[in-house]
């Protein structure tokens, strides 16, 4: 269904038909925009943000202890560490609220966008990119840092870990996609303006070409 | 008090804005709205002392940054897009 407006302008409010949205773009033999590859990262983004909140609602001290199986009292030692009360001072807001939104960026960002995001907003997968990839590294790290810091263990902090970790192994490869789309884009006209356009998501036929090329012509 | 309500009151309109094509990017503008909860949050804030409602104010802000800057029926294409690919 489209609308044509009175300056001449058609807007779709359906997918062109026209499109494989299906396609699968080099190197992959499978598309990584589909929503069989980026619901189960909202789902497990979702599972972190739950955890997270938890954390922080300990943090708030709007529940009376934070729940762990394994370490006991070492998850509220290390979630009232002298390291957290740090960065809450400096962060105005537990750093457990800060993750939890972090993940419910993840979940965000991967449930925007159709499934041929990586050619028609490379910004969102590439904000997607950062949210998840270096943002779940550094905090993977820091997680795992804390026995060595506080000499405390948290078992629902390394769970978060271990959560970000699988987000960035199964969220990589739309990454990489856009990432390679750009480049391509870049060595065919070697044109800054052109790589910003097609970054912001506005179209030219260098854009649509490579893209073709990519998919190999779906 | 006026934070919140001139908050609100601008979030809702550049919300409502953005479902209609001609300022179907007026969500943009939902940007400096969030900016402007973290910082009343800090301003109201010490490193000692952060009451709820500020804390409040940057959770909010930082929510509002994260949906703030998505587009429009990001389901389909960019309208550029869908414009060319109507032609081709």
């Amino acid at each position: 269904m489209a609308e044509i407006t009175q300056d001449g302008r058609v807007h779709f409010f359906t997918h062109p038909k026209d499109v494989d949205f299906d396609a699968s773009p080099a190197p992959w033999d499978y598309n990584p925009s589909a929503w069989s590859q980026r619901v189960p990262i909202c789902l497990i983004a979702m599972v972190g943000f739950l955890i997270s909140t938890y954390l922080a609602l300990y943090q708030w001290r709007l529940v009376p202890g934070a729940f762990d199986p394994v370490f006991g009292e070492q998850s509220q030692q290390v979630l009232d560490s002298n390291v957290s009360h740090a960065m809450r001072r400096w962060l105005r807001i537990p750093d457990a609220a800060l993750g939890a939104f972090a993940y419910l960026g993840d979940a965000v960002f991967g449930l925007a966008g159709s499934t041929r995001r990586w050619q028609y907003r490379p910004w969102l997968v590439v904000l997607f990119g950062i949210d998840v990839i270096p943002l779940g590294i550094v905090s993977a790290i820091l997680v795992l840092m804390q026995g060595a810091v506080v000499g405390s263990w948290c078992f629902l902090c390394l769970v978060t870990a271990v959560i970000s970790l699988v987000l960035v192994a199964l969220a990589y490869d739309e990454v990489w996609t856009s990432l390679l789309f750009l480049r391509r884009v870049w060595q065919r006209h070697r044109d800054g303006r052109l790589l910003w356009k097609t970054f912001c998501g506005q179209p030219s036929p260098a854009a649509q070409q490579v893209a073709a090329e990519m998919t190999g012509g779906r | 008090m006026l934070i919140d309500f001139g908050s609100a009151v601008a979030l809702a309109t550049f919300a409502l804005l953005s479902f209609w094509p001609p300022t179907e990017r007026a969500h943009v503008f939902n940007l400096p709205v969030g900016g402007g909860l973290i910082l009343a949050g800090f301003l109201r804030s010490s490193a000692t002392s952060v009451p709820a409602a500020a804390q409040n104010h940057i959770m909010l802000g930082l929510l509002v940054l994260m949906l703030a800057i998505l587009p429009s029926r990001s389901n389909l294409p960019p309208r550029r897009w869908r414009e060319l690919l109507a032609r081709t």
